[in-house]
C-alpha cells in the first residue's frame, strides 16, 4: 500500500507565521518604494490600507468558509463544490 | 515597461519561487552610483558589496539548492524552521519602523521640518504620472492634474496587492494542520494574519516615507529598470540619506534573506496545491493518470517528494534572467 496523505503535525502558530513569512518577501521592502514614487507618501499610506482592507475581506472570507466546512484544500474544492467542478480544477491548475 | 511588470510575474506559485530566487540574485548586485552619493554628501565614496562582479548564476543555484532541502524536510521541523523564520521577520519589521521613527526624530542631516517630505511639493500626490519612458530612462508622457492623480493611486494599490500575495497559504496548509477540524482555527489565523500585515505595511511605509523624498532618483529607477537591488529600496535610501554606516549592509542582507524564506514558503506552495490536485483523478486527462499516482505518493514522514521535485524543477526557469539583457524575458508574462 503506498502512502499518499499528509502527516497532519502543524498547530496553528505553525500556519499563521508560514502564511506571514509567505507575504512577506522582498514585496514589501521593494514596493513600498515604488508606490511611494507613483503617489507620494501621503497617499501610499491611504493605498497600503485600501489594498490591505481588500485581502481583509478575501481572508476573511475564506476563513468563515473553512470555519464552516473544514475541508482539506479548500482553494480549489471550493469553487468546484459550489460553482463547479471544471472552474475548481481550472483554479487549481492556474494557480499551481 | 508598465508598472505591473515591474515586480515579476505573479500569477502562479511555482514562478513566483522563480521570482524570488531572481530578486535574490538581483540583491548580491548591491552598488550605489558614486554621484548619487557625493549628491547627498555621504560621508564614503562608494557603497555597495563586491558580490556585484559574480555571475548571478552563483547565487540562483545556490539559493534554488536551499529551498530544495528545506522542502524536503518533514513538514512538523519545516513549521518549525518557518515560524523561527516568520517570527525574525516580524521582529525586523517592528525594528524598521521604530529605526526610521528615530531617524526622522533626529534628523541627522537638517531638514526644515520633521515632516519635509510631505511638505515638498505635497504629500498626496507625486506630480504626475508617467506614462511613457523612452530608451534614455527620460519621462516623455506625464498625465497631470485629477486624472494623473486618480491613475496614481489606482496604479499604487494594484502594486501593492502584487505584495501581498501568499496569505492563501493559510488554506493551502490545510491537510496538514492539526487543528483543522477544531473550531474556528482557520479564522482566528486569517484574522491574526491580515492584522499584522496591514499594521506593519502601513506603518512601515508611513516610517519610511518620513525619511526618503519620493523624487529619489534610485525610486524612480525601481520603477522602470528590470534590474533592481538594494539600492532601490525605500529602507535602505533611509538610512544612505541619513549618512550611516553598516546599517545600509545590514538592511541589504535581511532582505535576501526575506527574499530567500518567501521562496521556500513557495515551493511548499506549490508542491502542496500539486499534491492536492493529485489526488483528484477527474482533474487529469486519462493519459496522465500513472504520473497522477506517482505524484500522489508521500514519504513515510508525510512529504510529497515527487511533487516538491517537480514543483522545484521550475524553479530552473530563473537561469533564464542570469544575462543582464535576458531580465525582460522574465518580465514578459505580465
Amino acid at each position: 500500500m503506498k502512502l499518499t496523505t499528509n502527516s497532519a503535525t502543524l498547530k496553528e502558530r505553525h500556519v499563521t507565521m508560514m502564511a506571514f513569512s509567505a507575504c512577506i518577501g522582498f514585496g514589501l521592502f521593494l514596493q513600498s518604494g515604488i508606490v511611494i514614487y507613483v503617489a507620494g507618501p501621503g497617499l501610499t499610506v491611504i493605498a497600503f490600507l485600501f489594498a490591505c482592507s481588500v485581502m481583509w475581506a478575501i481572508v476573511g472570507c475564506l476563513g468563515e468558509m473553512s470555519a464552516l466546512f473544514p475541508i482539506q484544500g479548500p482553494l480549489f474544492e471550493f469553487p468546484a463544490r459550489f460553482i463547479d467542478e471544471a472552474v475548481g480544477y481550472a483554479t487549481g491548475w492556474t494557480s499551481w | 515597461m508598465s508598472n505591473e511588470a515591474d515586480h515579476g510575474p505573479r500569477f502562479a506559485w511555482t514562478v513566483t519561487l522563480a521570482a524570488e530566487i531572481m530578486t535574490v540574485s538581483q540583491l548580491f548586485r548591491f552598488r550605489f552610483d558614486e554621484d548619487y552619493l557625493r549628491e547627498i554628501e555621504y560621508p564614503d565614496k562608494s557603497l555597495g558589496w563586491s558580490t556585484e562582479s559574480a555571475s548571478p548564476a552563483v547565487w540562483v543555484f545556490i539559493f534554488l539548492l536551499v529551498a530544495g532541502f528545506i522542502n524536503l524536510l518533514p513538514v512538523r521541523q519545516y513549521g518549525e524552521l518557518e515560524y523561527i523564520f516568520g517570527v525574525l521577520k516580524l521582529l525586523f519589521i517592528s525594528g524598521l519602523i521604530f529605526f526610521n521613527v528615530v531617524l526622522s526624530a533626529l534628523q541627522r542631516v537638517p531638514h526644515d521640518s520633521h515632516f519635509w517630505t510631505w511638505n515638498k511639493p505635497y504629500g498626496f500626490s507625486s506630480k504626475g504620472f508617467v506614462l511613457y519612458i523612452n530608451s534614455d530612462n527620460k519621462p516623455t508622457q506625464i498625465i497631470e492634474g485629477d486624472a494623473g492623480r486618480f491613475i496614481a493611486l489606482w496604479t499604487a494599490v494594484t502594486s501593492v496587492l502584487f505584495s501581498l500575495i501568499g496569505f492563501e497559504t493559510i488554506a493551502l496548509s490545510g491537510p496538514e494542520n492539526k487543528d483543522l477540524e477544531k473550531h474556528e482555527t482557520i479564522k482566528i489565523a486569517t484574522k491574526k494574519l491580515t492584522i499584522r500585515i496591514t499594521v506593519l505595511y502601513t506603518f512601515a511605509t508611513f516610517a519610511g516615507g518620513l525619511n526618503v523624498p519620493y523624487d529619489d532618483p534610485y525610486l524612480a529607477q525601481a520603477n522602470w529598470s528590470s534590474i533592481r537591488g538594494g539600492q532601490n529600496s525605500l529602507f535602505i535610501l533611509a538610512a544612505v540619506r541619513n549618512h550611516l554606516h553598516g546599517w545600509p549592509n545590514f538592511f541589504n542582507g535581511v532582505f535576501i534573506f526575506s527574499a530567500t524564506t518567501s521562496g521556500i514558503n513557495s515551493l511548499y506552495n506549490s508542491s502542496r496545491i500539486l499534491h492536492a490536485l493529485a489526488g483528484v483523478p477527474e482533474a487529469w486527462p486519462l493519459w496522465a493518470q500513472s504520473w497522477r499516482r506517482r505524484l500522489e505518493r508521500t514519504t513515510s514522514r508525510g512529504v510529497p517528494l515527487a511533487t516538491v521535485t517537480v514543483s522545484w524543477l521550475f524553479g530552473l526557469l530563473v537561469f533564464l534572467t542570469v544575462q543582464a539583457d535576458s531580465a525582460l524575458v522574465s518580465a514578459y508574462p505580465t
